[in-house]
């Protein structure tokens, strides 16, 4: 029963928004404006019997996880190199400050007078995730416990016995707490450049299309494929790392 | 050979040690006594290379093994990891850790994580880690603190057994202690460790 509550927990809350949504459908009576569940549901069905819906989104989805997988990797390498360095620290942390805080639009503009529109949101993904993760990874290189660290130089810890032992549980937890936030930046950031775009077969397209051609219900159901896309990947993503190297999680959590 | 010659240390503008020198030959099992903040700790770090002084000359020849004051284990190791871990940490050392647990009375904590064991037993397992270590030097802060005392000679006779011939400095006002490691003693005095007659 325990393990059926954080269910039964999540479809309770699917289902009052969901209810809140058909209340506000029904209210505004305009299915150009708001479409009801029902008709999105519908339409994301019909979509998905189409050839063309599952090139979409597989070709957004291989660009926007590509651009995240080497942002990732970027990031960690930034994150080791700056917590070793005070210099690199002091010239990459306000380089990544300032991408942090700039807009993804603005980058996408200019962006645009560079790169094809083809690896343009690929390109939008890696800006945005690279800050997230080096963040991220390198509070959790700092924030790794001095006496452990003690212990370990006291009994003479190779650097690999080191790192496997005391930096990679320690910095386990914050790496999975960048992946989730990676993922959902990579996904808004990804999709706002194919938006913007326009690139063959993508997801953008789709909503850009539906919008254009005033289709709402189709742009309420690519905007739920992207959602969709967002939480399997983060599951997929977080639960695999988790089960890799699960009792490193474990413990750092209960202790 | 443990030698510090005319140490200074500070912390935030504070000296915490001045003018600290004393030379510990190789064999000697010595005691540092002293209240509270006299800086007995801040010795053992000073010769497990953990603190660097302002001033003055440290050399320390052979290895050196410690128990901290806190048992710092790895909490995402259970009990036989954190012992193994400071060997080959590899399947070929496991059975002398297993033996080093069983010596501690924690067999049955195998594998049982930091978390999941009382604070004494988190202790006597930090103090297998040391043995297992081995070492030329044992630095010991205050080991047997908060131990019952059957419990107590157990330990202590194990760390007696395990450090024979070896350099042993202890940190403790605790003169149990002091009786059971020590030969020759330090005792504060006047911001100073100076070398009392043997125990």
């Amino acid at each position: 029963m325990k393990k059926l509550r954080p269910l039964i927990k999540g479809i309770v809350q699917l289902a009052f928004w969901l209810l809140v949504w058909q209340i506000l459908a029904v209210f505004v009576s305009k299915p150009l404006l708001l479409p009801s569940p029902w008709h999105v549901l519908l339409r994301l069905f019909e979509l998905m019997r189409q050839g063309a819906f599952w090139g979409a989104t597989l070709t957004s989805l291989v660009r926007i996880l590509l651009g995240m997988i080497l942002a990732v990797c970027l990031g960690c390498l930034l994150a080791v190199l700056t917590s070793a360095s005070k210099i690199l620290y002091m010239l990459i942390s306000p380089l990544l400050a300032v991408v942090r805080s700039t807009p993804v639009v603005s980058f996408i503009m200019l962006a645009l007078l560079w790169l094809g529109r083809d690896v343009l949101p690929a390109f939008t993904a890696f800006l945005m995730v690279v800050p997230v993760v080096w963040a991220n990874i390198y509070e959790g290189i700092k924030s790794t416990d001095t006496d452990l660290l003690q212990m370990a130089k006291v009994f003479g810890f190779s650097r690999p016995r080191a790192i496997r032992r005391v930096y990679a549980p320690s910095v386990l937890p914050f790496f999975l707490s960048a992946i989730r936030s990676a993922i959902g930046f990579a996904w808004k950031a990804g999709i706002t450049a194919e938006v913007l775009t326009v690139p063959k077969s993508s997801i953008g397209r789709m909503v850009y299309e539906s919008k254009l051609n005033l289709e709402t219900a189709d742009l309420f159901a690519w905007t739920l494929v992207v959602i969709l896309c967002s939480v399997i990947i983060e599951k997929l993503a977080v639960s695999s790392i988790s089960r890799l190297s699960g009792k490193y999680e474990a413990r750092s959590v209960t202790t | 050979m443990i030698s510090l010659i005319d140490i200074g240390v500070s912390y935030a503008g504070k000296a915490v040690i001045n003018g600290l020198s004393m030379t510990i030959a190789g064999g000697e099992r010595i005691a540092l006594t002293g209240p509270s903040g006299s800086g007995k700790t801040t010795v053992l770090n000073l010769i497990a290379g953990l603190t660097r002084p302002q001033t003055g000359k440290i050399s320390v020849s052979g290895s050196v093994s410690y128990v901290f004051q806190e048992p710092r284990l790895l909490p995402w190791c259970n009990a036989l990891e954190n012992l193994n871990v400071v060997m080959s940490d590899s399947q070929s050392t496991l059975p002398q850790a297993y033996e080093m647990l069983r010596r501690l009375g924690l067999a049955d904590a195998e594998k049982k994580y930091p978390h999941e064991l009382s604070g004494g037993m988190q202790q006597r397992l930090s103090i297998g880690r040391s043995l297992c270590y081995g070492g030329d030097i044992l630095l010991l802060d205050e080991p047997l603190k908060g131990m019952d005392k059957a419990l107590r000679d157990d330990i202590a006779a194990l760390i007696n057994e395990k450090t024979i011939g070896k350099t042993l400095v202890l940190a403790s006002h605790d003169s149990t202690e002091i009786d059971i490691f020590a030969d020759k003693v330090f005792a504060y005095h006047d911001r100073k460790f100076e070398r009392e007659a043997s125990v």
